[in-house]
């Protein structure tokens, strides 16, 4: 009798368990869903610190959704003015310093993550989802989340969310070892009701010169389909578990010649492989490996063309994926 | 002493800070046997080094802005701990603990940083008195000039630590070696305390506010620098591991690529432009840094 009863209690205490766990990461798992809907509806207008590698940056953001419409503006508080609008059509870089000006397609955004039950199986076999309680950011109450990572090929994060209005407060990359790699941190937000047109114009001051981009000088930005680009797919590569081919299309960087991206992702990390004609000095196209942060790149060649994967995943699994990289024969 | 003794004990004391008596028997222990004494050593000192203007002490530059930091801090949680106490995170005497521990952790944690600053003194590691009668005072009496007179002592304390640092009269530490020791002896006192059951998630924020200044250890890590415990002042840029020189024409290829990169990326939905901070924060290749293999028309500050 006695044995049974343990059995029982030891039983009880199992599912109670297992319960308060799977409560847990399901509600990690909403917050970060409404996080990302937040961050797409809301009018909200802050200021926050990135930092990594032992630098840090000052920033400040807008963000409205008027009838639908998103706009977005971030803009570099300390050193030159370097700056981006976004709106439903584009996304415009400026550096003022160089005078340059990056002009290239906005995509549309959906909510994330969208998890249908078989993708969320899938995630959960490469991440632990967690609510870690309650704390304070930029002087608003916020739920934590942790999402760490199962293996050395992807990054994990610790999300603060604003337990009102679920707008991101702060988020830390990490590795799987818990190092942080880099993270950004509000120190005041406001959610004003609304916000005028006229803050995400793209224009800038930054050394006393003024900056207006006129949009409808741009070029298409998206060049024919991969078929017809005459730029190889991908013919094979080794991935990280959970990986799958997200898109394969052909754009025109801003000054660029065509380039042929083929975008991976597990439903969080994400990495694209570039594949572009080498150039005529191929002294400056990458070949090895850079990383600023969280991101890094790693460039290979292959015959006449020049391969570039970049993504916000770590060193192992952009050099991987480049080192196996095979391209399609002509 | 009367008037008469402490005018001769300021000659004394005015010869000695200029150098012209180094052989006064037992003049030390005298000048820090009242505090006249000690106010009068410490206010020589501060004008010689003035007039001199060598006046470099033992305090940083940045001195004065860490103080007002630290009242500010402060200041936030105890309006934290007034929401606290409103009844989201505490209740009875759960309250009080934890108000009480948390103000241990917070008052550590400025040591640490004053420690860092002053860099050499060992005994600082245990917290002055006056410091420890401030966190038993009641709430509602000592809340309004915590702040201020945790500043006061931490810049009266320093101050004083430096001159007897000059003197020689103070167990100091003149190794790195050391200097570490003594701030972990204060960390771990801070961790020690931070694992109370009873702290909140507000004083957490104190410690994260800290890491991501990287004013402690391991506070950021991944390419280039990784690793490293200060703040840089290389900026934002794209890094190799062999530390090779920049190149202003992969890097600017290598913005284009991670721009287009992000708009689609899973975490660009995710954290929205916030994503983009890197592009944002990307400093271009600087004139003054190793320019190769650059065209004539290459982008540059």
């Amino acid at each position: 009798m006695m044995t049974i009863t343990r059995a029982w209690l030891f039983i009880t205490c199992l599912t109670a368990s297992s319960l308060g766990l799977a409560d847990t990461g399901s509600a990690g798992r909403d917050l970060v869903r409404q996080m990302s809907m937040a961050m797409q509806t809301l009018n909200y207008d802050g200021s926050f610190v990135y930092a990594h590698d032992g630098e840090l940056e000052s920033m400040r953001i807008t963000h409205s959704n008027s009838d639908g419409v998103e706009r977005e503006r971030l803009i570099s508080l300390n050193g030159e003015a370097r700056e981006i609008v976004r709106n439903a059509e584009n996304v415009v870089c400026i550096w003022p310093g160089s005078k340059t000006v990056a002009v290239s397609k906005a995509s549309p955004r959906s909510p994330f993550p969208e998890f249908e039950p078989r993708q969320l199986a899938e995630l959960e076999k490469l991440y632990a989802f967690d609510h870690n309680g309650m704390d304070r950011v930029a002087g608003r109450i916020a739920e934590v989340v942790d999402i760490k990572p199962l293996d050395d090929y992807r990054y994990g994060y610790k999300l603060w969310i604003d337990s009102e209005t679920h707008l991101m407060l702060r988020s830390v990359m990490s590795d799987n070892t818990g190092a942080i790699i880099e993270q950004v941190m509000f120190t005041q937000v406001e959610y004003p009701e609304s916000i005028p047109a006229s803050l995400f114009t793209t224009s800038t001051k930054g050394n006393r010169q003024e900056w207006v981009i006129d949009l409808d000088m741009e070029e298409p930005l998206i060049a024919s389909p991969p078929p017809d680009s005459g730029i190889p797919g991908v013919a094979q590569l080794n991935l990280p578990d959970g990986f799958k081919l997200m898109s394969d299309k052909v754009v025109v960087l801003p000054e660029e010649s065509v380039v042929r991206r083929i975008m991976y992702t597990d439903g969080l990390a994400s990495l694209s492989v570039y594949v572009a004609e080498q150039g005529e000095n191929s002294r400056n196209e990458l070949v090895g490996l850079m990383g600023m942060g969280g991101v890094h790149a790693y460039g290979v060649t292959q015959e006449q063309w020049h391969v570039t994967v970049v993504g916000e995943v770590p060193k192992p699994t952009v050099m991987m994926t480049g080192d196996s990289l095979q391209l399609q024969e002509q | 002493m009367n008037t008469i003794e402490d005018k001769a004990m300021n000659e004394v004391l005015s010869a000695f800070v200029d150098d012209e008596s180094t052989s006064e028997p037992g003049l030390l222990e005298q000048v820090f046997e009242n505090d006249s004494s000690v106010a009068a050593w410490q206010s020589m000192h501060l004008v010689r080094d003035v007039i001199q203007a060598d006046y470099n002490g033992l305090l940083p530059t940045d001195f004065a802005s860490r103080v007002s930091n630290a009242i500010a801090l402060e200041e936030m949680y105890e309006d934290t701990y007034e929401e606290n106490f409103s009844g989201q995170s505490f209740v009875g005497d759960e309250a009080a603990s934890g108000y009480r521990t948390a103000e241990v952790v917070s008052i550590s944690r400025m040591r640490d940083r004053a420690v860092q600053s002053t860099g050499r003194v060992r005994e600082y590691a245990e917290p002055p008195a006056a410091q420890q009668a401030t966190v038993h005072q009641p709430f509602s009496l000592w809340k309004p000039v915590a702040g201020l007179g945790l500043a006061a002592s931490l810049a009266g304390a320093s101050f004083l630590f430096s001159q007897l640092w000059q003197a020689n009269l103070w167990k100091v530490d003149q190794t790195g070696a050391d200097s570490a020791q003594a701030g972990q002896t204060v960390a771990s006192g801070a961790g020690a305390a931070a694992q109370d059951s009873t702290l909140t998630a507000a004083t957490q924020q104190n410690t994260d506010l800290l890491e991501v200044l990287s004013l402690n250890a391991a506070a950021t890590g991944g390419s280039g620098n990784g690793g490293s415990t200060t703040l840089g002042n290389e900026g934002t840029h794209w890094r190799m591991d062999d530390a090779a020189a920049r190149n202003a024409e992969i890097e600017k290829r290598l913005n284009l690529l991670l721009t287009n990169h992000l708009e689609d990326a899973s975490m660009g939905r995710v954290h929205g432009l916030v994503s983009h901070s890197r592009i944002v924060g990307y400093d271009e290749l600087s004139s003054e840094q190793p320019v190769i293999e650059l065209p004539a028309t290459t982008d540059q500050k």
